[in-house]
């Protein structure tokens, strides 16, 4: 076995101990510091111990009695699933039930994809808009609900067999009346969001999307284009997750976000965690009367972490210097430009 | 350790004493260079990520509501301290661990879950049920009682007439065991490396 190996082993095998340690002694100070030491004292093992814990919660799946039907959010494990009443037999052998289960996954994934292709575009119309600066709550003709953040536009269309809407840039929430037989389409910026029964956010801003899922499984596809690969497949997201797309890079990224927090604009309230300072600006314009400049890209990596109030951001913003090292100061058009604190005044 | 305030193995409360101006500060950057442990940590305890997450939050802003100024000396301290407090509180107001999403097992290929992945993902757990099913019977029923029937070390020890330090080797070893297997390494090379794990 080469060094590097052996040491991979060796952080693995302490990883093991530690996740069982830690369990074991949930109050114990003296444990918590001794690992974080551990971990601290070659990367190997911080990383080993990511894995070993990734492998734990993976291995909550062998409670599954059918991993093809989406688990609810809490179930309790009262009942032993016919996997881990198997773990218990003296031996477990490899099954056909799961090689018919494999296959059955993708014919799911393939027939979604069919029923996509089937959509077509219609032409006529309702727009739906908040000029203002508050949000505003629409129900739609098939029982819907939109929940528009401030400047955000939506066009709505129903006349063919799916549901469509098209969103400008800004936010919004949709409460989705559940028909199988008419998926509900957003389109925002380069992506279309398709949902059947259940309640998710889109956000479109400069090339950044993002769709946060609160309730159910949202499909998200980039439109198509004439010459777009007819083997795409649409990514997946179930509730508690957010996926991003940037539209620069390219780039997409899935993880698991705090909905509450995300949806919190529909009570008047933006929070945010270490957020980039560009972001939060983006959303915070959406509730000011004049526009919001950042004056260098550097400020608009900033970052945030606080609540801003939608119907108080002039108080916001003017607080601002004391939190971060910038200054406010009035732009073109009676708008506002944040810029660095170090930077000379005009 | 360069900077000593966060530095856990010192708990004198005079090394530094920062004024309240420099906690938001100080509070940003120890979610900088802690969050990952942090949540790491939380996540022995909670079986999801978003609760994890919300803990951490929760976490933080006691930390930045702290008034006494001989806390910042310690405050990663603190931190793991409050967040252990908080996962517990929670652990049991639900009574019970909270299922995980079935979404979450796909974390681990992130940004894009396609359909190979999530073939990928089933072949994972199959794998798993594999590798636990060459182990001895006692492995597996310690495991088994622990992971899936909520029951502490302690009680499993009681149960199968253990000491709690063989349980906790017996997991141990089982996790390990599986993670290697997963790995691709082979049956007798696993079996020897988790050996290595000592009651």
């Amino acid at each position: 076995m080469s060094g590097q190996a052996s040491n991979e082993f060796r952080a693995l095998g302490e990883a093991s101990e530690w996740l069982i340690r830690l369990r074991a002694e949930p109050d114990s100070e003296e444990a918590v510091k001794s690992w974080i030491r551990w971990c601290e004292e070659d990367p190997a093992n911080a990383t080993a111990f990511e894995r070993i814990q990734r492998l734990w919660r993976q291995m909550d799946h062998l409670a599954d009695e059918n991993l093809d039907h989406a688990s609810h959010a809490s179930v309790q494990h009262a009942v032993h699933s016919a996997t881990i009443a198997a773990l218990l037999r003296p031996s477990t052998r490899r099954s056909r039930w799961r090689d018919w289960r494999l296959a059955a996954t993708i014919f799911f994934a393939i027939s979604a994809s069919a029923g996509w292709y089937a959509l077509k575009v219609h032409t006529r119309s309702v727009p739906l808009s908040t000029a203002n600066t508050q949000n505003h709550v629409a129900s739609l003709p098939d029982g819907s609900l939109v929940n528009l953040a401030g400047k955000t536009f939506v066009v709505v269309n129903f006349a063919g067999r799916e549901r469509r809407l098209r969103m400008s840039s800004g936010e919004a929430f949709f409460k989705v009346h559940p028909d199988k037989t008419r998926p509900f389409v957003v389109r925002a910026g380069p992506l279309d969001v398709t949902a059947v029964g259940t309640e998710f956010d889109v956000k479109s801003d400069a090339g950044r999307v993002s769709v946060t899922v609160a309730e159910g499984v949202v499909a998200v596809q980039p439109v198509r284009r004439a010459d777009a690969n007819a083997s795409d497949v649409p990514w997946r997201i179930g509730p508690g997750y957010q996926f991003v797309y940037s539209d620069g890079s390219g780039s997409t990224a899935l993880t698991s976000v705090n909905t509450s927090s995300v949806l919190a604009w529909r009570e008047g309230r933006l929070d945010y965690v270490n957020a980039p300072l560009t972001q939060v600006i983006a959303d915070v314009s959406r509730y000011t009367h004049h526009p919001v400049e950042i004056a260098d890209p550097s400020i608009g990596k900033l970052t945030f972490t606080g609540t801003v109030f939608t119907d108080s951001t002039d108080a916001w913003l003017k607080a601002l210097p004391g939190v971060l090292p910038v200054r406010v100061q009035s732009g073109a058009a009676g708008g506002v430009v944040i810029v660095s604190a170090a930077s000379m005044r005009h | 350790m360069a900077d000593p305030v966060l530095d856990t193995t010192d708990d004198r409360p005079d090394a530094k004493r920062p004024c309240s101006a420099d906690r938001s500060a100080l509070v940003s950057t120890l979610f900088r260079d802690n969050n990952r442990a942090l949540l790491n940590f939380l996540l022995t305890h909670l079986s999801n990520e978003q609760e994890a997450r919300e803990v951490a939050q929760e976490a933080y802003v006691k930390l930045l509501q702290l008034d006494q100024p001989e806390a910042i000396s310690f405050l990663r301290t603190y931190l793991f301290r409050i967040a252990g407090n908080l996962a517990i509180d929670r652990i049991r107001r639900h009574g019970r661990k909270e299922r995980i999403d079935r979404l979450a097992l796909f974390e681990e290929w992130a940004t894009e879950p396609s359909v190979e992945q999530e073939v990928l993902a089933e072949q994972e757990i199959e794998l798993i049920k594999e590798a636990i099913g060459e182990l001895k019977p006692n492995y597996r029923r310690a495991f088994v009682l622990h992971k899936f029937d909520e029951r502490s070390i302690a009680e499993v020890a009681v149960e199968m007439d253990l000491t709690p330090r063989m349980v906790r080797t017996y997991i141990a070893r089982t996790v390990f065991y599986c993670r290697l297997r997963l790995d691709g390494v082979g049956h007798a090379e696993a079996h020897k490396a988790m050996m290595g794990i000592q009651a």
